[in-house]
């Protein structure tokens, strides 16, 4: 197939993105959503900002990318949860609905480039969605923020990524339905599922966590706390390529159902045995500036030492705020450090640790070549002495944080006419762009 | 002529429902077919079947003697369907384009059929808000800018008036002049009698008959009849 009909292709799809009746209206709505979070994120950075300038302690505990990137950003979420599973689904569904599929799939060319050039419309799409957060960076940094490169990558990855797997479900599930309002109520119920799925798991144990972290929400957990991990990113793109493969089976229209049942069925085992193989690897990367995902390079370097197994058994409820102290500054940060450690919740189910009920209630054990210790701090400095103390491993002297703060109380006066003015504007007009020679058209 | 096309004992089944029942049938190189029958008889299923848009239960689909699996028969076979209104957002210039793009034509096999078909005034409007005759002539447009060396054309003629009818008729001559092989599928059975040279009847998922007229009337004992004749008396 010559390069002329892929850009034929790109240029039908990225047609049907843009007089699509979702497209505008989402970038509309983000435009408005964007501006409330990034102005309500701007006052309570200030007001932090104010109160650091007499405790100079305080300065150093103010990050942008927890205080202004990441609320900006959950708006994304919002309409990326909401809004752009219609966006995505229209762009196949689109096609089914008006018949055009059974043209489009005997052109001279593989149903996968087919999909592929779907794909690359509604990445183009995306960067477009993306370019509204970032405006709101752009003024922050025009009012002498301060953005750390690798946090605001890690946050456009995380939701990228979720957008990545909105599109690939869509695209699976109109493929399969051959109906766009029962695709829609399928990958809504998927997304919003997901989102009160992880609302309920939040803070609990057990089968609920596993679930809430198999969620789509979970995507982005990792990347809004500033950290890389290959287990989930790759799980999560092969579970893209899982989809899309479904996708594909659903558009061969002329498979038995049988093979098809048959080819999805080897496609779920061949998915699931790789997620089950990556979802063993240990890569890591702590993005953020402030190195809150870590201890002090000296310390991992020590911790990588410990060659036999670290058991840790917590005497904790998991919604305690202790636990999620602990687990937040301690255990997140020894997974990736320590090469083989197990965790026990103790506490988990039936409440029989509860305060008042056992005397052990808000003990952590720590097993480490056949010796046990025990204690109630959650500190991340009187953990490691313990395991120090257990494992005879000492790291070589121990840096402190050089990270600053960036304590700012910024005078905003663009973000008000930018977000709820200039922008809507100028998506309106984009869309009357689109829209309006398609009315024209029907008078002619 | 060869035989181009080879249908053995096709059966399909959809939600549980016989729509086909042991349909067989050759299709010779360069002939132009009409498919017939009336409305329910399984017309549209059968050329979506051999096209490889619904799954048969049963039966082979050969191409010139070699078994055709439903993967590759786009190769070989375009199905233009019948009612759908392709990209409705899209301009009718916009899917020409992507045809002529797709199939290699010069800008020049456009303009040829956009003349015949008249359809200059439908260019620059979108496909939603072409009449029923501007949208089935740029679908026909569609198809007979396609390589494929059969074309199953579900209901061509359909809602087009008599000068358009006959600048179809040209251009379906020009393209079996041509060497294309076409099968049409027509519930207008006198306009079919002026088409098509032979003709597949049939009704109920079955094939009744198949051949030219003169065998067709043979089949029916209407010696004298037209085709709706042979249509009464088989069905």
């Amino acid at each position: 197939m010559t390069l002329a009909l892929h850009g034929a292709l790109w240029r039908k799809e990225l047609r049907e993105l843009l007089l699509g009746r979702a497209f505008w209206p989402l970038l509309f709505f983000l435009s408005l959503l964007s501006g409330a979070s990034f102005r309500q994120a701007l006052e309570l950075y200030g007001e932090a900002s104010r109160a650091a300038a007499t405790a100079p302690e305080l300065a150093r505990s103010l990050s942008p990318f927890d205080g202004v990137l990441v609320p900006t950003f959950g708006s994304l979420y919002l309409v990326a949860t909401l809004l752009w599973p219609f966006v995505a689904i229209r762009q196949l569904g689109g096609d089914v609905q008006s018949g055009a599929i059974k043209l489009t799939l005997q052109l001279p060319v593989a149903r996968p480039a087919l999909l592929a050039a779907k794909l690359i419309a509604l990445a183009a799409g995306w960067a477009a969605v993306l370019l509204v957060p970032l405006s709101a960076v752009a003024l922050w940094r025009a009012m002498g923020g301060h953005v750390a490169a690798g946090e605001l990558l890690g946050l456009l990855a995380g939701h990228t990524l979720y957008a990545a797997v909105v599109v690939c479900l869509s695209m699976a599930v109109t493929a399969w339905t051959d109906s766009t309002p029962t695709a829609s109520l399928i990958v809504l119920a998927a997304t919003l599922g997901s989102w009160a799925l992880d609302f309920a798991s939040a803070g609990r144990e057990g089968w609920l966590l596993r679930l809430g972290a198999a969620s789509l929400t979970a995507v982005i957990r990792p990347w809004e706390r500033g950290l890389f991990l290959a287990a989930p990113l790759l799980s999560w793109l092969l579970v893209c390529a899982g989809l899309l493969g479904a996708a594909l089976i659903g558009l061969d229209h002329g498979l038995s159902p049988r093979t098809r049942v048959s080819r999805m069925a080897a496609l779920g085992v061949s998915v699931g045995v790789l997620v089950a193989v990556v979802g063993a690897l240990r890569g890591s990367r702590d993005l953020t500036e402030d190195r809150r995902n870590s201890f002090a390079p000296e310390e991992e370097a020590a911790l990588a030492r410990l060659r036999e197994d670290l058991d840790i058994e917590v005497f904790l409820r998991p919604e305690d705020p202790r636990r999620q102290d602990f687990e937040r500054e301690v255990l997140s940060k020894l997974r990736r450090a320590v090469p083989r450690m197990r965790v026990r919740p103790a506490a988990a189910g039936g409440g029989r640790f509860g305060p008042g009920e056992d005397q052990r209630y808000g003990e952590v054990v720590y097993s480490y070549g056949g010796r046990t210790d025990a204690s109630r701090s959650t500190s991340p400095e009187e953990v490691l002495a313990i395991l120090w103390d257990l494992s005879g491993v000492r790291p070589a002297g121990v840096s402190s944080s050089t990270y600053p703060g960036y304590p700012l109380v910024p005078a905003d006066r663009w973000s008000g006419p930018w977000f709820y003015a200039i922008l809507p504007a100028f998506i309106a007009a984009g869309a009357a762009g689109r829209w309006w020679p398609a009315k024209r058209s029907s008078r002619q | 002529m060869s035989i181009l096309l080879e249908v053995e004992d096709l059966s399909v089944r959809l939600s549980g429902q016989r729509i086909l029942e042991d349909v067989s049938f050759q299709i010779r190189e360069g002939s132009l077919i009409g498919l017939i029958g009336p409305n329910g008889a399984g017309k549209t299923s059968l050329l979506e079947t051999v096209a490889g848009f619904i799954p048969a239960r049963g039966g082979r689909v050969r191409w010139r003697g070699a078994p055709l699996a439903p993967a590759e028969r786009k190769r070989n076979i375009f199905y233009l369907p019948d009612g759908i209104r392709p990209c409705p957002d899209h301009r009718a210039a916009d899917l020409l384009e992507l045809f002529r793009v797709a199939y290699d034509h010069p800008r020049s096999r456009v303009d040829e059929l956009v003349d015949a078909l008249k359809l200059r005034a439908a260019l620059g409007k979108r496909a939603r808000h072409l009449s029923k005759g501007f949208t089935k002539r740029l679908l026909l447009a569609l198809g007979m800018l396609t390589h494929a060396p059969l074309l199953l054309f579900d209901e061509p003629f359909d809602g087009l008036d008599l000068h358009q009818v006959g600048a179809v008729r040209s251009l379906i001559e020009g393209l079996r002049q041509a060497g294309r092989t076409l099968v049409l599928s027509i519930h207008e059975l006198a306009l079919a009698e002026r088409v098509c040279e032979t003709f597949l009847l049939l009704a109920e998922g079955r094939l009744l008959a198949a051949g030219d007229l003169e065998s067709l009337r043979a089949t029916a004992g209407a010696a004298d009849g037209g085709l709706d004749d042979v249509f009464l008396a088989l069905t």
